[in-house]
């Protein structure tokens, strides 16, 4: 048989596909906790999302919330990190405890079948944390040193540089910790953020692998009896942005550095806001994958870098658009002229409708990879409800990753990539 | 268990087909037998570059990319010591697309002189982004010289230098290509919603008239075993001292493998472990500390990798790393610990399991390695593994002629 390889094969485009979020039960443990469930996958694993309002927003002293997250399982009244590490370690579990800006999420990976041993760990370390003063003393020496390897990395550097630009240093998403903030640290800090905000009232609970009524009911028997008692001097704390009066920042951390760490960025949106869904669309083209102007530009043409994305992050309080790169030291200026003409270019011309419609191809056929395995679905989910949304707001998405229109992609580049609301930082 | 089949075109392409009737995905993985194993000491980081080079069109077709993510995919590829794998996940009904963009790459490149240039200036950069400005990034090139004086795992997949790297000249690429890129060479293994019958007539239609090539036979001079402990010293600018330790282990797929992976999640994996308990929170010698092994084909290494707590001498931390490593030859290891540490890898082996893409890659590697029937029986092999195994697995490896030590100290 002689092909003709010339010819593509016919493809189906993804944009015609029907996406359907699989359904979540959403549940209320005895006590009322609200327990969100899904039962899907083939092998016999699950993963289980404890989610608590112990973010950095709600830190009141610098770094409290990461060194809590990172403390949280080192002993209870009952037992010691070591017993702790052991008996989850023991089951071939992962227990990952992590702060970001606006959460703190203990997440649990494992089989199925242990998890009537490995949930009342959770539960204890859960509700009865204590932050012994030894391990309070060794984390602290540990992390600084970790800290200082880090400052020696130029992206270190430049991630913690762009978000100071863009939300400021007083605010919980532009503070950084340095070494004096660790140091000063106190137990009495750990308890006070962890009895005020690891009270399991706020806590959610999400969770998808194999499952059933079975691993249901267990939740509930462990999770479900205890009584509940909502604080009432649970602080809502507000913030404003406020930006650096400075737009763009030079800073040499290593003179013998060979490559420079460019971060441009600007504030934008949360996912409330009317423009985040078909932004997604336009990120995706700029510099949201590997076929991106950006990468096809600055990588595949010229080979200034290894690497070159642009990323809508959103918090809970807002968000914003940063392109991030690791170039060349001798080509680092060269790169940024280039990022600033490929957003020129997005506001003066439309996006060819082949480009558009390979886009939304991408971005949709890797959504129906995304949709079938239950951790992503899990994640999604749990974005949905933290952000107090329904499968409608899922829905809305996809429509609108399917049919924006290529007049609406260039209001939206004339409205955010201007140069003037870029903030740029370069540390070689 | 994972499920396949498995036929072999006339050109010699194995093909394995694995089914999975609940996505709406499909995989396709393919692996070339060439890696940085097989470069020439004076051209290495080609195998690496090669890759890159493969997306930078192909004879009928000028783009790769691109009309896969018309089709909803996404690829990428990885370069190891050992093999080369590239793979595509798509949406099953594009899955001709993966064929047609894969079978014109193994026909033949488009071998263009704009995409060596500008590859060789991003291998570059990834060179210098992973391994040249990072703190501690070139402790690998210097463990690798230490511990293999023969074998080509003396390199690293990067390269030695980057001078190697942008040596390398169309003609090297034409001659990798013919050398190594043709269906003997390679396993493809399809995954998702497919039948056999279907992957067969793909197959045949796309890969089927690919010239055979020649099989490449790998000669490579085994590592000599190592008589003496070997130690170096470097200096740089890094904030603390650091120590890598390797021993020699047993390649893969033969028995003294199996306990000397289990010794890795015993030593220093996870936080209950015992370099972890005792020598970061007992004793407060180093700030981290891991063990692991390097999983190549050939033997490979044991690694105790560890930063040094300020004040703490290097000579100090290198002697309790030896401490422990002597009480495992002496007292063995417990049934729990044991027990623990199979625990660890029958969920490794599950969560492994959950991707497809997973799946399709782990069938063509051990079909690579001889028979795909193979992953099969690794849990198996893993559970048969006894506490009088361990011991005697420990005091082969952790001899102290059979370690090599890397001091990374701190430039004053």
């Amino acid at each position: 048989m002689i092909v003709d390889r010339k010819i593509a094969p016919q493809i189906h485009d993804a944009i015609e596909f029907d996406y359907i979020l699989p359904s979540i039960n959403k549940e209320k443990l005895n006590n009322g906790l609200p327990f969100y469930w899904f039962n899907a996958g083939v092998q016999d694993v699950v993963q289980i999302d404890w989610v608590f309002p112990a973010g950095l927003w709600q830190e009141q002293k610098t770094a409290v919330a990461h060194t809590v997250a990172a403390l949280l399982k080192n002993g209870t009244t009952k037992y010691n990190a070591e017993q702790i590490n052991e008996a989850l370690e023991f089951y071939g579990a992962q227990l990952k405890v992590a702060a970001n800006n606006d959460y703190g999420t203990i997440t649990l990976y494992s089989l199925t079948k242990h998890l009537p041993v490995l949930l009342p760990i959770v539960y204890e370390i859960i509700t009865d944390a204590q932050f012994p003063e030894q391990e309070v003393e060794l984390h602290k020496k540990n992390a600084i040193q970790k800290l200082l390897i880090n400052l020696r990395q130029c992206e270190f550097v430049a991630n913690r540089h762009i978000d100071a630009l863009l939300f400021g240093e007083h605010h919980p998403y532009g503070r950084y910790t340095k070494k004096e903030d660790i140091e000063a640290i106190t137990r009495q800090d750990l308890l006070q953020f962890y009895n005020a905000h690891f009270n399991i009232a706020n806590m959610q609970i999400f969770m998808a692998g194999k499952m059933g009524s079975i691993e249901v009911k267990c939740m509930n028997d462990i999770f479900g009896n205890s009584s509940i008692y909502q604080q009432n001097f649970l602080q809502r704390n507000t913030f404003e942005i406020s930006s650096s009066n400075e737009k763009a920042n030079r800073i040499t951390n290593d003179i013998n550095g060979v490559q420079g760490a460019v971060r441009i960025g600007r504030l934008f949106p949360d996912k409330q806001h009317p423009d985040f869904a078909p932004m997604v669309v336009l990120n995706t083209l700029f510099g949201g994958y590997f076929g991106s102007r950006l990468m096809s530009n600055i990588r595949e043409d010229k080979g200034y870098t290894y690497g070159i994305y642009s990323s809508l992050v959103a918090e809970k309080n807002g968000g914003s658009l940063v392109v991030h790169t690791e170039t060349g030291r001798d080509v680092a200026e060269k790169a940024i002229i280039e990022i600033y003409k490929e957003m020129e270019l997005l506001c003066n011309e439309q996006a060819p409708d082949e480009e558009l419609l390979l886009v939304k191809n991408y971005l949709l056929g890797g959504l129906l990879g995304d949709l079938d395995g239950p951790f992503s679905i899990l994640r999604r989910w749990r974005s949905i409800i933290l952000n107090g949304f329904t499968d409608e707001h899922f829905n809305n998405n996809i429509n609108t990753y399917k049919t924006v229109s290529p007049e609406k992609l260039l209001q939206l580049a004339q409205k955010y990539f201007n140069k003037k609301d870029f903030f740029e930082v370069m540390v070689i | 268990m994972l499920q396949f089949e498995r036929f072999t075109l006339d050109n010699g392409l194995k093909v394995l087909v694995h089914i999975d009737e609940t996505t709406p995905m499909a995989a396709m993985n393919i692996i070339y037998d060439v890696g940085a194993r097989d470069e020439e000491p004076q051209r290495t980081g080609f195998a690496h570059l090669f890759e890159h080079l493969m997306f930078g069109g192909s004879i009928n077709i000028p783009e790769y990319d691109e009309p896969l993510q018309m089709a909803g995919g996404e690829n990428n590829a990885y370069t190891t010591n050992d093999i080369t794998n590239y793979y595509i996940q798509l949406p099953l009904k594009n899955l001709e697309t993966a064929f047609w963009l894969e079978s014109d790459r193994m026909l033949s490149l488009a071998f263009s002189e704009k995409s060596l240039d500008v590859q060789i200036k991003v291998v570059s950069e990834e060179f210098k982004e992973h391994y040249l400005n990072k703190p501690y990034g070139d402790a690998w090139h210097h463990l690798r010289t230490l511990a293999y004086t023969m074998h080509p795992y003396q390199w690293p997949t990067i390269g030695k230098d980057l001078q190697q790297i942008e040596e390398a000249k169309l003609d090297d690429v034409k001659a990798f290509f013919a050398k190594h890129y043709n269906p003997l060479n390679a396993v493809m293994c399809i995954a998702g919603n497919v039948n056999v019958e279907e992957v067969k007539i793909l197959s045949e239609k796309w890969f089927g008239s690919i010239p055979a090539g020649n099989k490449y036979n790998r000669n490579i001079a085994e590592e000599p075993q190592q008589l003496s402990a070997r130690e170096k010293t470097v200096f740089s600018d890094v904030p603390f001292d650091a120590i890598y330790k390797c021993w020699h282990i047993a390649a893969r797929l033969t028995p003294g493998y199996y306990p000397a992976d289990l010794l890795t999640e015993i030593m220093g994996s996870g936080y209950s472990s015992r370099l972890y308990q005792r020598l970061v929170k007992e004793q407060q010698l180093f700030s981290s500390l891991q063990a692991y092994q390097t999983g190549s084909l050939e033997p490979g290494l044991f690694v105790v990798e560890g930063k040094i707590r300020d004040g703490i001498s290097l000579e100090v931390a290198d002697a309790a790393i030896e401490k422990e490593m002597n009480l495992l030859i002496a007292d063995g290891v417990t049934e729990q610990e044991l027990e623990k540490s199979k625990n660890k890898i029958e969920a490794m082996i599950a969560f492994e399991d959950m991707s497809l893409l997973s799946r399709a890659n782990n069938l063509a590697f051990y079909e690579l390695l001889g028979d795909a029937e193979l992953i099969n029986q690794e849990w198996n092999r893993y559970k048969a593994v006894t506490t009088a195994t361990m011991q005697e697995t420990a005091k082969e490896i952790f001899r102290k002629e059979n370690c090599s030590t890397l001091f990374y100290k701190r430039k004053d």
